[in-house]
């Protein structure tokens, strides 16, 4: 047998053994949702909060959109001040019915708010999945952030669904958009009320399958508003180490910073971000690099998205970067200083690693925190990290 | 929308960047799973816990490098580790085949050169088999072996050579060369 020949068997032998249209996203997403489902049961279960823990539709929706804030300054902001435009489309899929109400788009984001309901099953929210394009399906580069605004019937869901924008979207002309709400076909766990779920894989007696229903697509034009972006280019020294606010792009709804910040050494480094505008905070929603990073590098920019409102009445913006910190990492040395960190807080956590990937049980933890703050603790703790603080003012340009 | 596309959405929070990558590599990670671990089920397991492994890590992808190799890479580790310690059972009646008693004219047969190249893969240590499924499945250079095994190219050379050996001996007698 020569070489051509066994490269041809071992093609063969596996494509007899695994299918061409082997598709097993369903059962990957379905462990994703577990482990988050998992890591809630433990929480709850360990700290005492519930007797009992109900993971109903309500759950699974506070589960699978544990990733985004709960609240949004930015998009607040932007329906205060009347700039939500009307959309009114409605498309029906067997017993389901999906109706985009409104929508915004600036230079650094575009949001749709969409009811969706239904007469039969409760609505599952992780398998409803909202694909933005432009019109002509070309590809829009963004990150998604849904955010529920109302779960309280499950037979209708309000939600707004938010795409920071990766590259800046000109204001001089409308944009013509294409959003694809993909739903179902993937199986979910739903617990009874009153079942507690033993830590693990959850028990296929409590699964569904949620049959796919064909795409519900919209078409619909927005205006977008008007962006500001500045230069400070200003920097500031801690601890050895420089940062510099680079560029600043203000849009009504987020505004996008450009860092660049020394590198304390090869590691993926990244600031630690707050921003306030006139005193109120605003909420990191994403971060990406702006080139791709050199492991020689020494210096590093990267653009942070922060929902957040912007008036023209707004009169300072700061900066702040607490530390740079690199990404969690779970080794026995990282987790042991991560509970030092924590305890440091009147924290007390302990962690499991094992096949289902890496979990931690709050065993104590002050009254006044809640599990998302304290799960985000936790992440920070777990990470390398290198002190700052680095400060910015930036006096934001007046009509005056 | 592209690897670096998806990876950037993943980055982002964004798990639809996961669901294109799975579309995209799963059946070709399955495949390499299972030619390294001989277990259909496990290969299937191996995959799935590789995507997760990617979701969990994917702020340490470093975006100058192509997706492929990383996640190959985790894939063999997963299937070398999941095999790792559990001797694998050849199928003895395709292990007859090897024997260089029976007709050659038999064994040029397609169906018997795949279970003779079953048999030989099952009598190879796990590590023998990653090898050689990175270089004939995967196609790798030894450089890129070395690379993506964070091996020096020698030992990879050296593993090759000895699975290359192994091989030989046990295909020795089937039609079509040396492999």
């Amino acid at each position: 047998m020569n070489e051509e020949q066994l490269v041809q068997q071992l093609e063969q032998i596996a494509a007899k053994e695994i299918p061409d249209d082997m598709n097993k996203w369903p059962d990957i997403h379905t462990q994703l949702v577990q482990r988050r489902t998992r890591s809630r049961a433990i929480r709850r279960t360990l700290s005492g909060i519930a007797a009992a823990l109900v993971i109903v539709v309500t759950g699974l929706v506070g589960s699978a959109f544990s990733q985004g804030p709960s609240s949004d300054p930015g998009l607040d902001h932007v329906q205060e001040l009347g700039l939500l435009q009307p959309l009114n489309l409605t498309e029906s899929h067997d017993n389901m019915t999906i109706t985009l109400t409104e929508g915004y788009a600036d230079a650094n984001r575009i949001a749709v708010w969409m009811t969706i309901e239904t007469d039969e099953q409760p609505i599952l929210l992780p398998t409803i999945m909202p694909i933005l394009s432009y019109a002509n399906g070309d590809f829009l580069n963004a990150g998604l952030h849904p955010m529920p605004l109302d779960t309280t019937d499950p037979h209708r869901l309000k939600l707004v669904v938010s795409f920071d924008l990766v590259d800046v979207l000109p204001d001089d002309q409308p944009v013509d958009l294409r959003l694809t709400v993909n739903v179902g076909g993937m199986p979910m766990p739903v617990i009874p009320e009153g079942v507690t779920p033993e830590p693990g894989p959850i028990p296929p007696e409590y699964m569904i399958d949620v049959p796919a229903l064909p795409p519900f697509v919209f078409t619909f034009q927005l205006d977008v508003q008007q962006a500001l972006i500045l230069t400070p280019q200003q920097t500031a020294e801690a601890n050895g180490l420089g940062v510099t606010l680079d560029q600043i792009t203000l849009a009504p709804s987020e505004i996008t910073l450009r860092l660049c910040f020394d590198l304390p050494d090869g590691g993926d480094w990244q600031p630690k971000v707050s921003v306030q505008v006139d005193g109120v905070a605003g909420n990191l929603m994403g971060y990406r690099l702006t080139q791709l990073p050199n492991p020689a590098e020494t210096r590093r920019c990267a653009d942070y998205d922060i929902a957040l409102g912007v008036t023209p009445e707004s009169r300072q913006l700061e900066v702040t970067v607490d530390r740079l910190q690199t990404s969690a990492s779970f080794t026995p040395e990282s987790m042991a200083r991560a509970q030092e960190r924590l305890a440091a807080q009147g924290i007390t956590v302990e962690f499991e690693v094992g096949q289902g990937g890496f979990n931690w049980k709050i065993i104590s933890a002050p009254d006044d925190m809640d599990e998302p703050a304290i799960g985000l603790l936790v992440w920070d703790a777990l990470s390398e990290q290198y002190a700052g603080p680095w400060s910015f003012t930036v006096d934001l340009p007046t009509d005056d | 929308m592209d690897d670096l596309d998806s990876i950037k959405r993943l980055k982002a929070g964004d798990i639809g960047g996961l669901h294109a990558l799975v579309d995209r590599y799963q059946v070709k990670a399955a495949r390499c799973a299972y030619l390294i671990s001989q277990d259909r089920a496990l290969a299937e397991d191996i995959m799935q816990n590789a995507f997760l492994r990617v979701y969990d890590r994917i702020d340490q992808f470093d975006l100058t490098r192509p997706f492929e190799p990383w996640l190959m890479r985790i894939v063999v580790n997963m299937a070398l580790q999941a095999v790792g310690g559990r001797p694998l059972i050849a199928d003895v009646d395709a292990l007859a085949l090897l024997d260089p008693a029976p007709d050659p004219a038999a064994l040029a047969e397609a169906h018997e050169q795949e279970a003779a190249v079953r048999a030989a893969l099952s009598a190879l240590s796990p590590e023998q088999r990653a090898v050689i499924v990175l270089r004939y499945y995967l196609g790798y250079t030894e450089s890129e072996m070395a690379r993506e095994l964070e091996k020096p190219l020698g030992t990879v050379r050296w593993r090759l050579f000895a699975a290359h050996k192994r091989l030989r001996g046990l295909l020795a007698h089937l039609k079509g060369g040396r492999a």
